[in-house]
């Protein structure tokens, strides 16, 4: 397993010897699974779980996220604060009350690409099925690649101005990096630059796609 | 005639250093007897629109090839913060040929070209310099001046020609520079490159133009 894969599971109510966590672990590798619940046999409380993701933005993350953390925290105010810093990190909605969700809460939730829903009752290979697929994703979207490729750099280099627009601004791989994370207009566009050159190469018959 | 914006804070050294490559090569033109004489050099200090207007206006009657090393927004040209050239004063190039390295000109400004007897060769949205730091300066200078070159280097090529030529210039580097650089890099290359736009008189070849009379 890429020893940059994480997946997090924040739960205040898992504990640590049940079977999607030990399969997990089993699957993923033991230093890749991170379980964040208010008991102690976990990695941390599920507060600091959210700021574990923070300080590793550049992993390549997925998080199984209870909706129902209890003591003032709830999954959608995490995937808010996530979101606000990237929208790289990939996350598994679980509740045992998906009736109790609202229209508004459902919207929030697609608008800020919570990919998958599952419920609390479901077992731990359907659970972990969703975390292959989205580990799927991490790996092949252009946007994922790109920031996986960044935070490799070494930061002296990530600091250096690469170019500038014509319009005035300055950019480092620091700055493209943020772009790219936080899907704006510039980031978007050099998403679109890779795939233009990635077809302009194979058209103009200067790269050939490896079966 | 050329504009160099080189007080400007983050490309002025750029723009420079784009001023100086073709400066150079104008110096070795004029070696092997090209009719050709830079009338004047307009650094920031002097680029605003009452002086672009009052030079532009004394070489009205004259073969005029107005060069800008500068900012640029769909509307207009830019330097410090103002416009200097814009929908109020483009008429005065549109006997000559106009070929400029900034951002977006060629949206909307440029193509105020179309149906006049000069040409303009640009951008049509925003654009990159590579700095130093990238090693890809001298490759992006030698790109935002190919078609310059290759108009004076081939005096009856047409201007639908020279850009024809400028892609295939700019296919040329990224083929180079694609094993070496990072697809970030070569992907804003190939940005400029799409971006490349030409309007006003396809046919015009300095050849025809240094033969009109006024």
């Amino acid at each position: 397993m890429d020893p940059n894969f994480l997946f997090i599971i924040i739960d205040d109510n898992l504990r640590a010897n049940r079977p999607l966590v030990q399969e997990a672990k089993q699957k993923y590798g033991t230093p890749n699974v991170k379980l964040f619940n208010k008991k102690r046999d976990a990695d941390g409380t599920p507060k600091q779980g959210k700021e574990y993701i923070l300080t590793n933005l550049g992993k390549k993350m997925v998080v199984l996220l209870d909706m129902d953390l209890g003591s003032g925290l709830n999954g959608f105010d995490i995937l808010e604060e996530i979101r606000r810093k990237s929208a790289l990190v990939f996350f598994i909605f679980t509740t045992g009350q998906m009736e109790k969700i609202s229209i508004e809460q459902w919207t929030d939730l697609v608008n800020k690409e919570a990919i998958f829903f599952v419920s609390n009752t479901a077992d731990s290979a359907a659970k972990l099925n969703f975390v292959d697929k989205a580990l799927h994703q991490i790996e092949t979207r252009i946007d994922c690649v790109l920031e996986h490729w960044l935070t490799e750099l070494d930061e002296e280099d990530r600091s250096k101005p690469i170019y500038a627009s014509r319009k005035g601004q300055q950019w480092t791989f620091n700055d493209i990096l943020r772009e790219i994370r936080e899907k704006t207009d510039e980031g978007i566009q050099i998403e679109k630059n890779i795939i233009s050159l990635t077809l302009d190469l194979i058209t103009r018959g200067k790269r050939t796609i490896n079966a | 005639m050329i504009v160099c914006d080189d007080q400007d804070a983050i490309l002025g050294d750029y723009f420079k250093a784009c001023k100086e490559d073709i400066e150079g090569f104008f110096t070795e033109q004029k070696k092997n007897g090209f009719p050709l004489e830079i009338v004047e050099i307009i650094y920031s200090n002097n680029c605003h629109a009452a002086y672009i207007d009052q030079q532009l206006t004394a070489y009205q009657n004259q073969h005029l090839i107005m060069i800008a090393y500068s900012h640029g927004l769909p509307h207009a040209l830019r330097c410090k913060g103002t416009n200097y050239i814009d929908s109020y004063n483009i008429y005065l190039l549109f006997n000559a040929c106009f070929y400029t390295n900034a951002c977006s000109v060629g949206a909307t400004l440029g193509k105020q070209f179309e149906g006049k007897q000069g040409a303009f060769i640009g951008f049509s949205k925003e654009v990159v310099a590579f700095q130093k730091a990238s090693g890809m300066m001298k490759a992006s200078i030698d790109c935002d001046n190919c078609g310059l070159k290759y108009i004076f280097c081939n005096p009856t090529a047409s201007i639908q020609e020279t850009y024809r030529t400028m892609k295939a210039f700019y296919n040329q580097i990224i083929d180079k520079y694609t094993d070496i650089y990072d697809p970030i890099t070569i992907g804003q290359l190939l940005n400029t490159r799409d971006a490349l736009k030409i309007y006003g008189n396809r046919d015009f070849t300095l050849q025809n133009y240094l033969s009109k009379e006024w």
